[in-house]
């Protein structure tokens, strides 16, 4: 990897990386430096210590994705400069050994009062005819005027909503996002549950499983919350919200959770309605390990009650289906789960160019659930 | 494409992910090296991804004494020895296992479908599978007609609950009459649509990919035609000899093997014209056309047009192996083709007087099967500072393994005052590209079946129209007299007259 620091000028940068790209094909002896790019990735880091962990999350993200990579953080705070820049190139040996495929990454570091500045070069940086990502993994400023600025720059914003420190009050600001026209929306705390809702959807597979769905009348969510907090994190909401949308349950209030099975956690409940159906979502803390969903449980009407769990694994690599009903024999089954680093759920989300309908919808959902959460 | 289970709500939306309703495999052959090698490591590996659902279970059908138990370890083996996983977590296993079971039968003994059809009501029960089935028929071809009427003797072909498949594996016959015989007898019982013909060259993902390179790229198909391509040079090349199958080759040879199934389908793909939509029906139809419009190289022109060999003792890989007369098993006088190379037009308007070469064969330097696309020489050489035969033509290489990828040759200047040109390669492998591993062939072709989707398997119809182009070579190969065999020495790329079926002093390409 070559690397220097620069003027603070978009020309000089380009400059700057041709003279990267001349030093990594000068020092290659087999034959031509071969560029390939599929898209623009811009990523906003809080501060420095997550510059540092990004840009170590990026390196297998551009080996999937080759790509310009524009790392925008806030400047130390002794900085003299209004904006400090660097670039950087490296070259990927292919299977054969002998050719390269190259990777940019750009990274500015800007004083609050320069961030129009930022964004311009940014915008200047950006490469044309290739889509353009926005990385925020800063939950708490979404919203802010760099964000408005950077996202005005990109067709898809990444987000991470489990990063949200109080739903009830956040929440609405990821609800505007996917309002906006012509900007899709990834939420990582959505991307996280695909292995859960496959799962859950596979329990009712087929007629005679899917019937129960009709006679559905509580699902509980559980979860464990990072750092131990009592507070909901954003994907058991969604969980929830994901569930009522598809069995087209709406018109929700809050009701009192039923079970609450440690003095001090966390626990709410809403009561939603379809025609003459009622269906209960509580969200409670458990004592499962891991952070996040760790459990559903999903309970039918009738005697005995038919119940469908899906659990997160004691090792937490796994998880863990159960489904009881009446008459028959319980079913147990134990897959892995799907790779939930951020590593491959960003790569996941930068496959992606269209809107995820779906998430839309379910967010809808759950901005309506959201103000009955207690803040934190 | 297939319909997903639309009577679940909760699979609305959920992308990348297609998983089948509950279903029970039944595998005749449950004892077998397909089985042990193939289909159950593809199986758990479906599990363990969560695109197998819930119930899904495997009714082993095989006359090895065994019980479920017994099944269940022997199939553990199994996935440890030949699956990627290496030794495997018991609780997962265990999970699968449940899933599993064995019935110790005879396929020609009908009381054995009745134990069947028993076991699979049961499971119907416990499971939720819900009548539906899939047959595997994972046993010699002669055994296909038989399996098949006492499925339907035992009402275990169609019901009225559920879906009933049925997949068989190669070969679909050994020449043209036979392959009707077959696909007769089995459509008496099965329509044509609950038939998988397996070939699991077509779910690897490159050829897959093929339709999406071609198709989904504005800049490749107008010039994917007579006016821009010199030649296709299709390869299957293996380094491995006969192996523990020299029963079955010493009845093949090459030709049938490999020309029949894999090669024919990989050309009709690569030469077929665009679908109007990816439905399967529409795109076995365009694929058919191709066959069909192929004619068959007879006669005095097998001579010309087709080149067999067989291996003698050489080097492969650094190792010394014995030629194929010495292997176990094989005639010391066989005249068995273990090489086969031909040169085939397709005429119609878009390829018309452009060679297809196909070659495939044992005992060759590398292991590899590609497509490669030779486009015409540039009309006019301008730099004359470069020697012409620097000058090559660009070359579009489509590898379907290994390292599944696709390459453009194209020429560039190199660096300075004088106008020097070079060929350079632009590469994009699976592999680094998507930094994931590809699921298996029989992973997606299994997968595809239980889904309800043919797309990738063989018509009977486009099998029938492969051994219209096959038969008659294999009938000019029995009226005259063979070459002096063996021809080739292993760890080489083929006999030299191979070289003669060029046009215009071309050459194979060494890959």
């Amino acid at each position: 990897m070559s690397s220097s620091s620069v003027p603070t000028d978009a020309g000089r940068v380009e400059q700057e990386l041709r003279q990267l790209w001349r030093h990594e094909a000068e020092k290659s002896s087999a034959g031509p430096v071969l560029c390939s790019r599929t898209l623009n990735l811009i990523v906003y880091c809080r501060n420095f210590a997550d510059v540092q962990r990004a840009t170590a999350l990026l390196d297998p993200i551009i080996s999937h994705h080759p790509c310009r990579a524009i790392v925008i953080s806030p400047a130390a705070p002794q900085s003299e400069e209004e904006i400090h820049t660097e670039v950087s190139a490296s070259c990927l040996t292919s299977h054969g050994g002998n050719r390269y495929i190259g990777r940019e990454l750009v990274s500015l570091a800007a004083k609050p009062s320069a961030h129009r500045r930022v964004a311009s070069m940014a915008r200047a940086l950006i490469l044309p005819d290739l889509p353009v990502f926005l990385w925020w993994r800063d939950a708490k400023s979404l919203g802010s005027e760099l964000f408005q600025l950077l996202s005005e720059l990109a067709e898809r914003v990444i987000v991470d909503s489990a990063g949200l420190e109080d739903l009830q009050a956040d929440w609405p600001r990821v609800h505007a996002l996917v309002q906006r026209p012509g900007l899709a929306v990834s939420d990582l705390a959505w991307s996280r549950l695909t292995s859960w809702r496959q799962l859950i959807a596979q329990l009712f597979d087929g007629p005679a499983r899917a019937s129960y769905l009709h006679r559905l009348h509580r699902m509980v969510v559980e979860f464990s919350p990072e750092g131990g907090e009592p507070k909901v994190p954003a994907d058991a909401l969604l969980l929830g919200a994901w569930l009522a949308r598809q069995l087209g349950f709406t018109n929700s209030h809050p009701v009192l959770p039923q079970d609450n099975p440690t003095q001090h956690a966390a626990a709410v409940a809403w009561e939603l309605s379809k025609e003459s159906s009622r269906l209960v979502v509580e969200l409670r803390q458990g004592k499962r390990p891991g952070t996040g969903v760790t459990a559903v449980f999903l309970s039918c009407q009738g005697t005995p009650q038919a119940v469908f769990v899906v659990s997160r694994t004691q090792d937490g690599k796994g998880l863990a289906t159960r489904a009881e009903l009446p008459g028959q024999a319980t079913m147990r089954r134990l897959v892995r789960t799907g790779d939930e680093s951020a590593t491959c759920l960003v790569s996941r989300e930068l496959e992606i160019l269209g809107r995820d309908v779906l998430y839309e919808q379910v967010l809808r959902i759950a901005s309506e659930l959201a103000p009955a959460l207690s803040p934190a | 494409m297939a319909v997903l289970t639309m009577e679940n709500p909760l699979r609305e939306g959920i992308r990348l992910e297609r998983t089948p309703d509950p279903c029970v495999m039944v595998i005749f052959g449950a004892s077998g090296d397909l089985t042990k090698r193939k289909l159950m490591p593809a199986l758990y590996n479906l599990w363990r991804e969560r695109l197998l659902p819930a119930g899904f279970s495997v009714v082993g059908f095989s006359r090895t004494d065994m019980n479920d138990a017994q099944y269940r370890a022997a199939m553990k083996e199994a996935v440890e020895q030949f699956g990627d996983q290496g030794p495997l977590n018991g609780e997962a296993w265990d999970n699968f296992a449940e899933g599993l079971f064995y019935l110790s039968a005879h396929p020609g003994h009908p009381e054995d479908y009745a134990s069947l059809a028993s076991i699979l009501e049961e499971i119907d029960r416990q499971r939720g599978t819900n009548g539906n089935r899939v047959y595997y028929l994972a046993v010699p071809p002669s055994s296909f007609a038989g399996i098949v009427q006492q499925l339907d003797a035992a009402g275990l072909a169609q019901g009225e609950k559920g879906w009933r498949r049925l997949i068989i594996e190669k070969p679909f016959g050994h020449d043209l009459q036979s392959a009707r015989e077959l696909n007769q007898s089995i459509s008496k019982v099965f329509h044509e649509e609950q038939i998988y013909r397996i070939d699991h060259y077509l779910g690897k993902e490159t050829v897959q990919n093929l339709l999406v390179f071609r198709f989904a790229n504005g800049i490749f198909e107008p010039i994917w035609n007579r006016r821009y391509v010199d030649n296709v040079q299709i390869t299957a090349a293996e380094t491995v000899g006969v192996e523990n199958r020299a029963a079955y080759y010493e009845e093949s040879g090459a030709l049938r093997d490999m020309v029949q199934n894999h090669l024919s389908q990989v050309l009709a793909l690569t030469a077929m014209e665009p679908p109007a939509s990816m439905g399967a029906e529409e795109v076995r139809a365009e694929k058919l056309k191709v066959l069909r419009a192929i004619p068959p190289i007879t006669g005095d022109r097998v001579g010309s047009c087709v080149v067999r060999g067989q291996y003698g003792p050489g080097w492969v890989d650094g190792k010394e192996v014995p030629g194929y007369r010495s292997e176990p098993g094989v005639d010391p006088n066989s005249k068995t083709d273990t090489y086969v190379a031909l040169k085939l037009f397709i005429e119609n308007w878009r390829w018309a007087g452009v060679p297809f070469y196909l070659r495939t064969g044992k005992r060759l330097p590398k292991r590899l099967s590609e497509i490669a696309i030779q486009f015409r020489q540039a009309p006019l050489l301008l730099f004359n500072q470069t020697p012409a035969e620097q000058m090559s033509p660009n070359l579009l290489v489509i590898r379907i393994q290994p390292d599944e990828g696709i390459s453009l040759k194209f020429t560039a200047k190199q660096p300075g005052p004088s106008v020097h040109v070079r060929s350079v390669t632009m590469d994009f492998r699976y592999a680094t590209s998507f930094g994931m591993a590809s699921a298996s062939a029989y992973e997606r072709l299994l997968l595809d079946c239980m889904l309800g989707d043919p797309t990738l398997f063989a018509h009977r119809d486009a099998v029938e129209a492969a051994w219209g182009i096959i038969t008659p070579i294999l009938e000019a190969w029995a009226n005259r007299p063979a070459p002096s065999l063996p021809n080739y020495a292993a760890g080489t790329w083929g006999p030299a007259e191979a070289d003669g079926l060029l046009q215009g002093g071309g050459c194979w390409r060494k890959p």
